[in-house]
């Protein structure tokens, strides 16, 4: 399976050619402008939340010790902050001045913050490097380069996509003797069903930057489209508006009242424990990242399903919240420094390689943005195949917080949280969240 | 008031521990002041905003009902903490068999970290596998069973029985010795002038120790207006805003948001807050000092 990500979010023939392509670029051209090793003991610093439990994580770490193999007098300080406390970490490093040599984040959206590291001057440019250096040729489509760069400059290098998955576990689903869903009607009536019979509908969370803002989003998305659904969470156009309260009152149809009691204090790690792989759960909705932590068991009954269209709603086709998720970043201070900046490159060509990529999408699981990538699909396993597959033949919606200013962020999610426990009419969280997002 | 008299020599050899103070205190202190008259996000230029953030801080709502909600937490630990410790110090006064292992059981909690201690009571609190749910069923009160973590109306309630339960040691331990200074004499002399032990307690024990008691209030007072790790490992100020204080606040408006110095007004007034509370404990519980 060839995996690319166009600029209209759907595979292209064009891509497909340019992946074939690709493939058939020497791998050795990286490996020739690889730099000798230093003969001055180098300290290099690694930044990242690929850690813990993450699938990343033993790739990423296999890449760095082949590269501290291949260059025994450098050292790589690996700097571990799990989930989005990378996110304080790195903005730390930022106000601090002490940006690391190497790390991967987010998007370059205000939702994650990084847009003020990098208007601050903290980010290295590297648009003159991945334009002329020819490992980069042919590695990713403008999509991706387009999401890696900053007022026309190229501050990133695409690492790892995601797409957000709606998985029903049909176990669940037989044993209160309910029928899988097929649209939005019958969701909601199996919701309902299973709740009656004592089953956990939704296995979610619903604290901050949880599942329970994947429900949100599409079913916004799906009510006013998600270039609309933009521009109210950005400020730009009004968001207590009827649409939305039509979107609020589906939500609180869909979830309130079908979730575990503790939804709104475990994390979405706790989830999987509790509710997922423990078979109580019936529905699930979350990022693509979180396969590979599915029991197999589990896994063999679970069913991947398009989240439905709403009745009137705006969007009329099934689309999918996918988007790069992770990049790789450079500071601006340890790249202008000569003696480090050949083996800072030397390191992000490696962690970006296809063969990386490659190790990315068959022994983590996630779903990449390097063209040319030969991945043998036997190995990813029937619902991730399944997935992106649905995931990547369907138009894109960008994540709505995406849009989002930290601070309006840490007002909204705690919102959504008390609405999704029922404490607010539709009307009132509407109301309550257009001074949030009023600029 | 006493008058503080040295020698001037003696100031040379305070040198030391005076740059100390100054560099690891006094001028952070005195730049986190600064910082809350700017607009900052730590990174691009300052502007400077006057008292604006000050003024931003008296009409944010949340920040008021978080100073509410820790001035509910300091009476809790003034009544529960420092009173349950002062009981129990007052039972384990005399030495008496066993009474080191007691001793030893109540302090033990306070050397465990504050993060093992709420990692453990979030897994005590789940509605699932915690043991207090599962001892309610055990009696029969099965109907109070509670997601106690996730219900707005109980979060801050049980979080906040953490602290005051997990400390309780350290407050014992001070008053323990405290009270084991006071001359046995007293006590004799009490006892033949026929005073049982509730007298004894109320007009010997407690006025003796009034003075540690006092900072123990104060110490109860302090810590909950800047307890963070309790709340932040447990409910990360959720569900919702409930158990939002105004630390974490702090934490999130300067760490999360890279609003500087919003966050450093939050900072100072919190400060400023504590400082007021502590002159006013010592103010009102000062009477019959000499």
């Amino acid at each position: 399976m060839h995996n690319q990500h166009s600029g209209s979010g759907t595979p292209t023939r064009r891509g497909v050619l340019a992946a074939a392509l690709a493939t058939a670029m020497p791998l050795a051209r990286a490996r020739a402008a690889a730099p000798p090793p230093p003969a001055q003991p180098l300290a290099l610093r690694f930044a990242t939340n690929f850690a813990g439990v993450h699938p990343m994580a033993k790739v990423v770490r296999g890449i760095i010790d082949d590269f501290t193999r291949d260059y025994p007098t450098i050292t790589v300080g690996i700097e571990e902050t799990p989930g989005n406390d990378h996110q304080t970490k790195i903005k730390l490093d930022a106000s601090s001045d002490r940006m690391p040599d190497l790390f991967n984040y987010w998007r370059l959206d205000p939702g994650f913050g990084l847009d003020q590291i990098t208007r601050a001057g903290k980010l290295a440019d590297l648009t003159d490097w991945t334009r002329t250096d020819p490992f980069f040729q042919g590695l990713f489509d403008d999509y991706s380069w387009r999401t890696a760069s900053l007022d026309g400059k190229v501050y990133g290098i695409p690492c790892v996509m995601f797409y957000v998955e709606f998985l029903a576990n049909r176990a669940v689903f037989d044993r209160a003797g309910v029928a899988l869903p097929t649209d939005w009607a019958s969701l909601l009536a199996a919701v309902k069903a299973l709740t009656a019979k004592g089953e956990l509908p939704w296995a979610i969370s619903i604290g901050n930057d949880s599942q329970g803002g994947r429900i949100y989003n599409y079913v916004v998305n799906r009510t006013v489209g998600n270039p609309r659904a933009l521009r109210m969470h950005s400020g730009q156009e009004p968001i207590n508006v009827p649409e939305m309260v039509t979107a609020a009152t589906m939500l609180r149809d869909l979830v309130v009242g079908h979730i575990a009691a503790d939804a709104i204090s475990i994390n979405n790690d706790a989830v999987y424990a509790k509710y997922v792989n423990t078979g109580r759960g019936a529905l699930a909705i979350d990022g693509s990242w979180v396969t590979p932590t599915i029991k197999k068991e589990v896994l063999d009954t679970i069913v991947v399903l398009p989240f439905p269209l709403l009745p009137g709603g705006a969007q009329t086709e099934k689309n999918v919240e996918r988007d790069l998720t992770s990049l790789w970043y450079v500071g601006a201070k340890p790249m202008r420094d000569e003696a480090r900046r050949p083996y800072i490159q030397e390191l992000a060509r490696r962690l970006s390689s296809r063969v990386a990529e490659k190790q990315y999408a068959e022994q983590a699981q996630q779903p990449i943005p390097a063209l040319g990538v030969d991945v043998d699909e036997s190995k990813i396993g029937r619902v991730a195949l399944e997935a992106q597959t649905m995931a990547l033949g369907s138009p894109a919606n960008k994540w709505i917080p995406t849009v989002m200013k930290p601070a309006q962020r840490t007002k909204f999610e705690p919102l959504l949280g008390e609405f999704l426990s029922g404490n607010y009419t539709p009307e009132a969280f509407v109301a309550k969240l257009a001074p949030i997002f009023t600029v | 008031m006493g008058t503080l008299r040295f020698s001037p020599a003696v100031l040379l050899f305070m040198l030391p521990a005076l740059a100390l103070y100054g560099l690891f205190f006094i001028l952070p202190f005195t730049r986190t002041v600064w910082y809350s008259f700017f607009e900052w996000n730590g990174m691009d230029d300052a502007v400077f905003v006057g008292l604006g953030n000050y003024a931003d801080l008296i009409s944010d709502a949340l920040f008021r009902t978080g100073f509410a909600r820790v001035a509910l937490w300091a009476a809790l630990a003034v009544l529960l903490k420092v009173g349950t410790a002062l009981v129990l110090a007052n039972f384990l006064r005399d030495r008496m068999p066993g009474g080191r292992f007691f001793e030893g059981a109540f302090f033990v909690p306070v050397v465990i970290s504050s993060a093992a201690i709420s990692l453990l009571f979030t897994l005590l609190y789940d509605p699932d596998i915690g043991l207090v749910d599962v001892a309610l069923r055990g009696v029969g009160l099965g109907q109070f069973t509670h997601a106690w973590l996730a219900d707005q109306n109980t979060a801050l309630l049980a979080v906040i029985a953490v602290p005051v339960w997990h400390t309780i040691g350290y407050f014992f331990i001070i008053l323990l010795a405290a009270m084991r200074n006071i001359p046995r004499e007293l006590y004799e002399a009490a006892r033949i002038d026929g005073a049982g032990a509730r007298v004894t307690f109320t007009h010997i024990t407690v006025p003796t120790l009034w003075p540690v008691l006092q900072v123990c209030i104060v110490l109860a007072v302090t810590t909950a207006l800047k307890s963070f790790d309790y709340v932040f490992l447990m409910t990360r100020g959720g569900p919702g805003t409930a158990t939002e204080v105004p630390v974490t606040m702090m934490y999130k408006t300067i760490f999360v948001n890279l609003q500087i110095g919003y966050g450093t007004a939050m900072a100072t007034t919190i400060f400023a807050v504590a400082l007021l509370a502590t002159l006013a404990i010592r103010r009102f519980t000062g009477f019959g000092l000499g």
